[in-house]
């Protein structure tokens, strides 16, 4: 008793530190905080040149401060149909990203509880065969499928943009192979006491495993959300220049090709489009985050 | 009594697997339908003289069987071959990433606070969208000469500067992925083994150098592979940012394969640069992992 009380003041002394230590702790920060800086800068120019009238633009050059507010480019883009409709762009993203990303979800996840779950013959066979195909680079297939759809499937004569919709519906391996590495860290107890009730696997699936692993389908669904809402490759190859059809991306995409085009109006698009993203991702920070980190643990 | 518990566990065991197959097949249809047949397609095109002018059905079967003619035709494209370096040079950008962010996540990993918020900083250009981002990356190379007094002399996307500056944006873009991957592995490394290294006297690079390298070295392996994989796929920030006006010094593998299809129609031509830029890439990966078991850590 004695004896601890002895020592315990040596341990509770606050270590000194050198002078040298928070001169460390100031240098880190200021590298920190510049490289934040660097990130942050690029997105306040086009804020700053975005309210920017363009005559000023071309007289002055880039100013930090004009003293000026022109909210002119906004609303142009907003409330006239000068570059196309917006709201039409961001509606036809909504109606091509929508249907894959939740049910390509839940196939996926149906896929993962199967190949973590339940015992089948050829299970392993099936899941390092699609395990192999992740190898494959994504632009070998994507013209031959384009003509496969247009030609063999021909979903675009029900409707034209059905060839973006419909290849997510079914689920990707990427997801299924996330969502299976969470399934195997979940207790087998909760379903052998579900089969005893006379549980089937799909009331597992559903009633159990999916409300238990909400986390893990929750940063799927936004990383889901989020690629698709920036895919550029594929709705341009279908939309084909049919302005009626474009994604947000592709809008913006026109704003440069139009005929008055100019920094601050793609600029103007450019923000409005992110703004969604921002939504997204300042909401669902921590699923991001997290998410990133698991994929990459996976490897 | 034995019998029938086993008949009983053998009819679970029929209703299990019937429960696994049904489950597995909407992926499996979808891998069959748009990526097993594309792929299969894209092997049988590549050999023909097929082209999608004035709408012609493949399977009306108006096309010959050419070879390697296809593939022969590729290798002597100069807008492809010079792609292909261009995808080189992109790739570049990959270590100068993984160095700086080593660098920021040392730092952040010794001053923790306020480090979830430089993390969400440097994430954020990830979560945009590439046509937004190019965009406001063109504006500001527009800027840089007026920065520099150099109007007029310098002009950060011609010839001499181009995939400078896409390696640039490219490196700023993509440090966040690197960041979190790289905090979230270095976090785990063994604190006890940075006191034994402190007690023998490592300075602070001995221990960057000797712990925490081979430590992260798995993640570090991943951020390079992936990173090699999507610069030799990069697609949409070249084209928007050549402003759909491809010169030999702008172009991308994947950018020049587009062109192919959406111009000349040319589908076997383009499967074939497609399957050749697969290959590379598949011999690419396979290569890291063969190096990888010399400098990654299990």
């Amino acid at each position: 008793m004695r004896k601890a009380k002895a020592l315990s003041p040596t341990f509770k002394r606050k270590k000194k530190r050198a002078p040298l230590y928070y001169v460390g702790k100031i240098a880190a920060y200021a590298v920190l905080v510049f490289f934040a800086l660097i990130i942050l800068v690029p997105f306040l120019i086009a804020i700053i040149t975005s309210l920017t009238p363009e005559l000023n633009l071309l007289e002055n050059g880039f100013r930090w401060f004009t003293g000026v507010i022109d909210i002119g480019y906004y609303h142009t883009i907003l409330a006239t149909d000068e570059y196309g409709n917006i709201f039409r762009a961001f509606g036809n993203t909504l109606l091509y990203i929508v249907p894959p990303v939740l049910l390509g979800t839940f196939c996926s996840a149906m896929a993962a509880y199967a190949l973590a779950r339940i015992k089948f013959r050829g299970r392993t066979v099936i899941f390092f065969v699609m395990l192999a195909t992740m190898v494959i680079p994504g632009i070998i297939i994507t013209f031959p499928s384009f003509l496969l759809f247009k030609q063999v499937y021909k979903v675009d004569e029900w409707f034209p943009m059905m060839p973006i919709i419909i290849p997510g519906i079914f689920g990707g391996v990427g997801t299924m192979f996330f969502l299976r590495q969470y399934f195997l860290t979940l207790p087998k107890e909760l379903e052998e006491a579900a089969e005893m009730d006379g549980m089937s696997r799909f009331g597992m699936f559903i009633k159990i495993i999916l409300p238990l692993s909400l986390p893990a389908i929750i940063t799927q669904l936004l990383l889901g959300f989020n690629g698709a809402y920036n895919d550029y490759l594929v709705p341009l190859i279908y939309t084909a220049g049919k302005t009626e059809y474009y994604t947000v991306q592709l809008f913006v995409y026109g704003l440069s090709t139009s005929r008055n085009s100019s920094y601050p109006l793609l600029m103007a698009g450019g923000l409005l489009a992110l703004i969604p993203t921002l939504i997204l991702y300042i909401c669902g920070q921590k699923f991001f985050v997290e998410g990133i980190v698991m994929t990459g643990i996976k490897s | 009594m034995t019998r029938q518990r086993k008949a009983k566990s053998n009819k679970k065991a029929r209703r299990d697997s019937l429960y696994g197959y049904a489950f597995v097949a909407p992926l499996c249809t979808g891998l069959i339908l748009f990526l097993l047949f594309p792929l299969v397609f894209a092997f049988i095109v590549s050999f023909t003289d097929y082209t999608m002018y004035s709408g012609s059905n493949f399977f009306d079967f108006n096309f010959r069987f050419v070879g390697f003619a296809q593939y022969a035709k590729a290798f002597s494209n100069e807008n492809f071959l010079r792609s292909m370096l261009n995808a080189v040079i992109n790739c570049l950008g990959v270590p100068v990433g993984i160095l700086l962010s080593v660098i920021l996540t040392n730092l952040l990993i010794s001053n923790k606070r306020g480090s979830l918020v430089f993390r969400t900083i440097y994430y954020l250009p990830t979560v945009c969208g590439s046509v937004i981002i190019t965009f406001i990356w063109q504006w500001l190379f527009n800027l840089v000469p007026q920065w520099l007094g150099l109007q007029g002399e310098l002009n950060m996307l011609d010839k001499n500067h181009f995939m400078l500056s896409m390696i640039i944006m490219g490196v700023w873009s993509g440090i966040g992925t690197s960041v979190l991957l790289l905090y979230s592995s270095m976090k785990g490394v063994d604190a006890a083994l940075y006191e034994s290294a402190q007690i023998d006297g490592a300075n602070a690079f001995n221990r960057l150098y000797h712990i925490t390298l081979p430590q992260i070295s798995p993640v570090m392996f991943y951020i390079l592979f992936t990173g090699i994989l999507g610069s030799f796929q990069d697609f949409a920030r070249f084209q928007v940012m050549g402003s759909n006006a491809p010169s030999l010094y702008k172009l991308m593998p994947v950018w020049e394969i587009y062109r192919q299809v959406t111009d000349a129609g040319d589908l076997a031509l383009a499967s074939a640069m497609g399957i050749i830029l697969g290959v590379i890439i598949i011999a690419i990966s396979a290569l890291q992992f063969a190096v990888s078991k010399l400098w990654v850590k299990d």
